[in-house]
């Protein structure tokens, strides 16, 4: 259940706000909002030879969403871009790890799901 | 005041636990619970004389039409309609709105017209305005709330004109909690002939209400959000409006006769009333208004306010020691339904109704269903607390602990 959110090691990534901000200059940048609640994030690349070598995110969105947006911002960097494609939704989950009911899944997966629309915004260019 | 522990006790699902808490329902105005009684009205139906009602000569059809026949008859009595043909089976007030919106106002409404609501309404007697317009070539016009969240009756009537031919009004705010006074909207809005529809979800649970007295030429409400099962609702139309509407829907059971190329139609409310209904939601209804009605709606209601008088004064304290805080509507509980809206500048509500829900407190977060509202306000998504007959101080106390945690660990 959801009693496991919220903890320390939770709150310690949730109040350090790591990668959130903007860049300079971004490769490609991805809009995605929550249909459940309407949150709306931002995420933005800076790639280079087809590896992530940036990422931040912005937006106004719950402690779930913003924590979980640092967790997986943090894990891309330096990812090949081929590995990023092949990320599911169970991995990012298994990524955060924080025990979820399944409405809150949903925004912790609100930048993996901006980061596939950053993605194929890229593969458009 | 009300035995609120006796009238717990009625409800099962009150005795649950949830996150290793007792459960504090404080959703109410999203769904209330359902007491035994309810549950037993519609348990019997099933077990004693289901069948469909309107046909078949059996003793069953028989029995299930005459309790059908009754729970509308019941409806019709709690609403103080003048008949019980004035009363529609429908599935919630969403579902009446509509049935206003296609089966009257597409038909009667044209290029030029307006339609004028409040920015505080509900999506369900929003959407369905704009969608006519749409269609007719109508227009919304809005009225705004004033600063505390009250009914500015100058502005109404300065928006009042001949080309108002529809008035959408709900009864009780379920974002803000303001009752609005529905009897001189529409006595106002009659004055220039237009047609008045009255959302009264928010408000038929918690308070008596009268159709013939307020005039209003339609009234809707769901029966969920007062101890009924989902699935069951009604629309009141006047009686000198019910020929003026078209069938929503068509099929069996609305009809009188049909031949290959056309078909005419039952009397109201069967006109209105296409396809099997749901007997047993309303058999559950009626039961549920009979408990409402042996408690009373006066000593709910009272017994509401004196809990809204309660959590307004934590809350009030509370914005003294974090002025982060802030509540939404009346400070006056007299001039307010049994619900809080509330958010803090920089906290995410739905975080604060994970932490609440951490303790067995449920209450809703989001928009609510009205976020042009929201938008208006300037404001994002907000916390909702609503209770109800069977909450008190206790569930309030409940209440304030996890908000009061949720600003801990958040801000």
């Amino acid at each position: 259940m959801s009693d496991q959110i919220y903890r320390e090691q939770f709150m310690e990534i949730f109040k350090s706000n790591a990668n959130f901000g903007q860049m300079d200059s971004p490769t490609v940048t991805a809009d995605q909002v929550n249909p459940i609640c309407g949150d709306k994030m931002t995420l933005q690349l800076k790639i280079e030879n087809n590896k992530v070598v940036d990422a931040k995110f912005t937006g106004v969105a719950c402690a779930v969403s913003k924590t979980s947006a640092s967790i997986i911002t943090d894990e891309i960097k330096g990812k090949s871009l081929d590995d990023l494609k092949k990320l599911t939704e169970q991995d990012m989950l298994a990524l955060i790890k924080f025990d979820l009911t399944l409405s809150r899944q949903q925004c912790a997966l609100l930048c993996y799901h901006a980061l596939k629309k950053a993605l194929e915004n890229y593969d458009k260019k | 005041m009300l035995d609120v522990q006796k009238i717990k006790a009625d409800f099962p699902i009150l005795g649950r636990r949830v996150n290793e808490h007792d459960l504090v329902y404080l959703d109410n105005a999203a769904t209330t619970q359902k007491p035994l009684q309810v549950l037993n009205a519609v348990d019997d139906y099933y077990k004693t004389c289901n069948a469909n009602v309107h046909r078949g000569s059996h003793t069953l059809a028989d029995e299930a039409t005459s309790l059908y026949e009754k729970s509308r008859e019941t409806v019709a009595r709690f609403l103080g309609a003048q008949k019980s043909e004035e009363i529609i089976f429908v599935r919630n007030t969403t579902e009446a709105i509509n049935l206003v919106a296609y089966a009257y106002a597409q038909k009667h409404l044209q290029t030029g017209d307006e339609i004028l609501l409040g920015i505080w309404e509900h999506h369900s007697n929003l959407v369905p305005w704009q969608q006519v317009c749409l269609k007719t070539g109508a227009r919304l016009v809005y009225m705004y709330p004033t600063k505390e969240g009250l009914f500015d009756f100058n502005a109404y009537k300065a928006k009042l004109n001949k080309r108002t031919k529809l008035v959408a009004a709900t009864q009780a705010s379920n974002v803000l909690g303001t009752i609005f006074p529905v009897t001189e909207i529409v006595s106002e809005a009659k004055k220039f002939g237009a047609v008045t529809v009255i959302d009264g979800a928010q408000s038929t649970p918690h308070m008596s209400v009268n159709v013939k007295s307020m005039g209003c030429d339609f009234f809707a409400f769901s029966g969920h959000k007062m101890l009924a099962p989902m699935g069951i609702g009604a629309l009141y139309v006047k009686l000198d409006m019910l020929d003026k509407l078209d069938p929503f829907m068509t099929g069996g059971a609305m009809i009188l006769e049909v031949d290959e190329q056309n078909a005419t139609w039952e009397n109201p409310p069967y006109k209105f009333e296409a396809g099997t209904p749901n007997v047993s939601g309303a058999v559950g209804l009626a039961r549920a208004i009979q408990y409402l009605q042996e408690i009373g709606m006066g000593n709910i209601r009272n017994h509401e306010i004196e809990v809204t008088k309660y959590a307004l004064e934590f809350f009030n304290k509370a914005r003294i020691a974090a002025p982060a805080l802030n509540i939404l509507g009346p400070i006056d509980p007299t001039q307010r339904t049994g619900l809080i809206s509330f958010y803090y500048n920089g906290l995410h509500p739905h975080d604060v109704s994970a932490i609440l829900d951490q303790q067995g407190v449920a209450i809703r977060s989001g928009f609510h269903c009205a976020m042009p509202l929201h938008l208006k306000l300037g404001i994002g998504p907000t916390c909702r607390a609503s209770w109800y007959l069977y909450n008190d101080k206790k569930d309030i106390d409940a209440l304030m602990e996890g908000v009061l945690e949720a600003s801990r660990l958040l801000l």
